[in-house]
């Protein structure tokens, strides 16, 4: 094999840290190599004609360009050697500006590193066999999987391209976890007023369409043509048929269960739609919960429909999508206690679990969301667990909210029922970890305060515990630089967890 | 019933109220305890924070001197002890070079193959019916505060008996001794443990915060299964006092002091006498 190895200076970009021409003489004894060229700018006409000339010349069987990423300039290579006749599939790159120059500043080392990287590309060239590009029928159609902001975005994007798209979210609705989240940074805009709008978009879209309450069972195909089988799991409700009055929610006896959606702080029914806005603005039944697919006994929500869209015999099906590309965005989601998370385990010592007042950055929107269970109101989660949401009696919850030296949790509010105790205007709400965001100082919506990033940088939440004597979280931190340890005491506190998964990413890309 | 036992220097030095408390207390459950030969120290933070070689060859040589004497199962009533025993034995089994080395060492064969066993793990071993049956003295006015402290279930890695963040094993026995177990937030603080030496202020801190704790949660005592533990919350309590010029007046018990006065023993055949804090 004939190869010539060309390495580029980009000017200074290479050269300032890697010693172009001894890599130019270590790389030419190389086995293999017929010819070892450097030039100050191998990508401009002198250097292209430089390489070509080589190939005539010399005969070469192979190229290496010791240049960029091969994002940059690998189409132009391949195009050069295409010219004189040279397999475009020979041509490889060895990134030696990305992966050397740009981040090293030792010269002799970058140049060592340099050869390294150009002694594989020679390596690999060797390996190579000429290739003929052939062109394959591609399914012009894609899907999209996850439908939160990222898959929702995907799609309506991929749509208005003029492309159909299939959405398979595995929730009753689309909206994912920006649906639940109170404003955002950093205009504190409405979370759902920007989401809103787009998740309408796609339960409209001509060209989207929406398998909810469905999941992905399998791929596949090849690239370009994918059957993906979905899971469209049973709803009991032919969202057909329904056109979402609420008959049969507002009637469902099951209320007690805990909503996925409020992150088990707040409740719903058996029936359910998981939150006012959602797409489509249909109902479910959790086959867990609801008495008549438990035991048989109930079907008030089939009573009350007028329009027969109940449908208790309801089963999984599973149907064949084709699409040419698919789209993952299953977003993330946060650690959990107790489980087993690798490296992540944790929170025990938070007591995240076992107090209803310690929670989570995601349990902390809804409490200050506006369709969060206490209506947007910051109120502790309670000392005595979870509570129903959004006291029915807007009076007692004022009277509740600030009296000022009540200190009472759970007990105090027993008289009145289900309300949450407010937050006490002299004890924070402790906020650790890196806080993305301060819900409340653009508009205040409670006495409450919120001690926020400033007043806990350079601490470590060292332990959390419970006073009993006052109801308050007992939070002990050490300040960094000195190590002091000290102890506040918050009526409750939201950390700011690790997530896990990760964003959206391009499997394949449409044709 | 027999079970091996290692008592380690603080059961026969400065807490040897402990061990008559725990002969005493399985003794009426029938186990009898068949001390190890010619044992050794188990080394203690003073081997491991020196030499990594002694800190697994002198529990090699009580684990090698076990083996030998077929015994199989051993109590290591301190903490500390069967930290070190239990890392030793783990490391032994996991290791064939390793135990080649010991071997030659401590000049006895050893392969870590003894299981060591604290002493809320015995009772577990035992079984809480049995325990309950035992029972003719409910503790039915105690309010009792579990104090694991730093070592009982840690480091996690080799004490997978418990949650070593809120553990619970001992409130199941104190539970079923008819007490009730208090939930309360310094359960696997550190009471300072060697620092009594060198360091009494750290120790008198510590003791403070976690007394005040268990106070704070209406505890009535607190139960701890561990020499040092003992040592720091009940001797130094009157210092503690002193230092903070309050009074916490907080009698401290082993967990064998619990269980075996539930039993019918008397607290001055256990040594409870003994306790500084008078209850």
């Amino acid at each position: 094999m004939r190869i010539g190895v060309f390495t580029c200076w980009c000017g200074e970009n290479i050269a300032r840290h890697v010693d172009c021409q001894k890599v130019a003489e270590a790389i030419r004894n190389l086995l293999g190599v017929h010819c070892s060229v450097d030039y100050k700018y191998m990508c401009s006409d002198p250097g292209q004609s430089m390489i070509r000339e080589q190939i005539r010349n010399g005969k070469l069987t192979g190229l290496v360009v010791a240049a960029c990423s091969p994002h940059m300039h690998l189409k132009t290579f391949r195009k050069a050697a295409e010219a004189e006749g040279l397999n475009p599939y020979m041509v490889e790159m060895a990134n030696v500006r990305e992966h050397c120059a740009w981040v090293h500043h030792d010269r002799e080392a970058a140049t060592a590193k340099a050869i390294d990287i150009i002694r594989m590309a020679v390596a690999k060239v060797q390996q190579n066999r000429p290739l003929a590009a052939i062109r394959v029928p591609v399914t012009k159609r894609a899907m999209v999987i996850g439908g939160g902001v990222a898959g929702i975005q995907a799609a309506l994007d991929i749509a208005d391209a003029g492309f159909e798209v299939v959405l398979v979210e595995r929730d009753p609705s689309i909206g994912g976890k920006m649906a639940g989240l109170s404003e955002t940074f950093p205009t504190l805009d409405c979370s759902q007023c920007i989401l809103t709008p787009r998740m309408v978009d796609v339960g409209q879209h001509p060209r989207i369409k929406l398998h909810t309450y469905s999941e992905v069972e399998a791929v596949n195909g090849y690239v370009g043509n994918f059957k993906v089988t979905v899971r469209k799991k049973a709803r009991y409700v032919d969202i057909t048929k329904c056109n979402g009055c609420g008959d049969c929610w507002n009637k469902c006896p099951q209320k007690k269960n805990l909503s996925e959606f409020d992150f088990g702080m707040g409740k719903r029914t058996a029936i359910y739609v998981p939150f006012p806005q959602a797409v489509p603005a249909r109902p479910v039944i959790d086959r867990e919960a609801c008495t008549m697919l438990l035991k048989g006994k109930c079907g008030i929500c089939a009573k009350k429909c007028t329009r027969g869209a109940i449908n208790f015999e309801d089963q999984d099906q599973l149907i064949t999508e084709d699409v040419g590309a698919i789209v993952a965005a299953t977003g993330y989601k946060l650690c959990d206690i107790g489980k087993d998370e690798g490296r992540y385990k944790g929170y025990g010592e938070y007591g995240f679990g076992r107090y209803a007042d310690v929670i989570d950055g995601l349990q902390f929107e809804r409490i200050v969301s506006a369709s969060g269970p206490t209506g947007g109101e910051i109120k502790r989660p309670s000392a005595s667990g979870p509570k129903p949401p959004a006291c029915g009696n807007g009076a007692s919850q004022g009277r509740i909210r600030h009296s000022g030296g009540r200190r009472t949790g759970a007990g105090g509010c027993g008289q009145h029922g289900r309300c949450w105790p407010g937050l006490d205007s002299r004890r924070p709400l402790e906020i650790m970890g890196s806080v993305y965001r301060s819900p409340v100082l653009g508009k205040p919506r409670t006495e409450g305060t919120i001690a926020s990033r400033s007043a806990h940088a350079h601490c470590l939440a060292i332990k959390m515990g419970r006073s009993r004597r006052e109801d308050r979280i007992l939070l002990d931190k050490t300040e960094s630089p000195l190590g002091r340890q000290r102890r506040t005491a918050a009526e409750a506190t939201a950390m700011a967890k690790h997530i896990v998964g990760g964003a959206a990413w391009m499997v394949t890309r449409a044709g | 019933m027999q079970i091996g036992y290692y008592p380690g220097c603080a059961l026969h030095g400065s807490s040897n109220d402990y061990e008559r408390s725990v002969r005493v207390c399985l003794g009426r459950l029938g186990m009898e305890l068949r001390e190890l030969d010619d044992w050794v120290c188990c080394g203690a933070t003073a081997a491991h924070s020196l030499n990594a070689k002694l800190a697994t060859a002198l529990p090699a040589r009580n684990l090698a001197i076990a083996e030998r004497d077929g015994i199989d199962q051993m109590l290591a009533p301190c903490p500390m002890c069967s930290m070190e025993l239990i890392k030793a034995g783990q490391a032994l089994a996991a290791s064939d070079a390793l135990r080649r080395e010991m071997s030659e060492i401590v000049e006895q064969k050893v392969s870590g193959a003894t299981g060591v066993l604290n002493l809320i793990q015995v009772f577990q071993q035992i079984g809480l019916e049995r325990i309950q049956k035992a029972v003719v003295q409910p503790l039915s006015q105690t309010k009792a505060a579990c104090y694991y402290g730093c070592l009982l279930v840690r480091p996690p890695e080799q004490l997978r008996f418990d949650d070593c963040e809120n553990p619970t094993s001992m409130e199941t026995i104190i539970k079923a001794l008819g007490a009730e177990a208090i939930d309360w937030n310094y359960k696997t603080e550190c009471c300072g443990a060697g620092m009594t030496m060198c360091n009494e202020d750290t120790v008198l801190d510590l003791a403070h915060k976690i007394l005040t704790d268990v106070a704070a949660h209406g505890a009535n005592c607190v139960v701890v299964a561990c020499p040092m533990c003992h040592v720091n919350l009940d001797m130094k309590q009157a210092d503690v006092e002193r230092r903070y010029g309050v009074t916490h007046r907080m009698p401290i018990y082993y967990l064998s002091d619990l269980v075996g006065m539930a039993m019918g023993a008397s607290g001055a055949e256990m040594g409870v006498d003994r306790h500084y804090v008078v209850a």
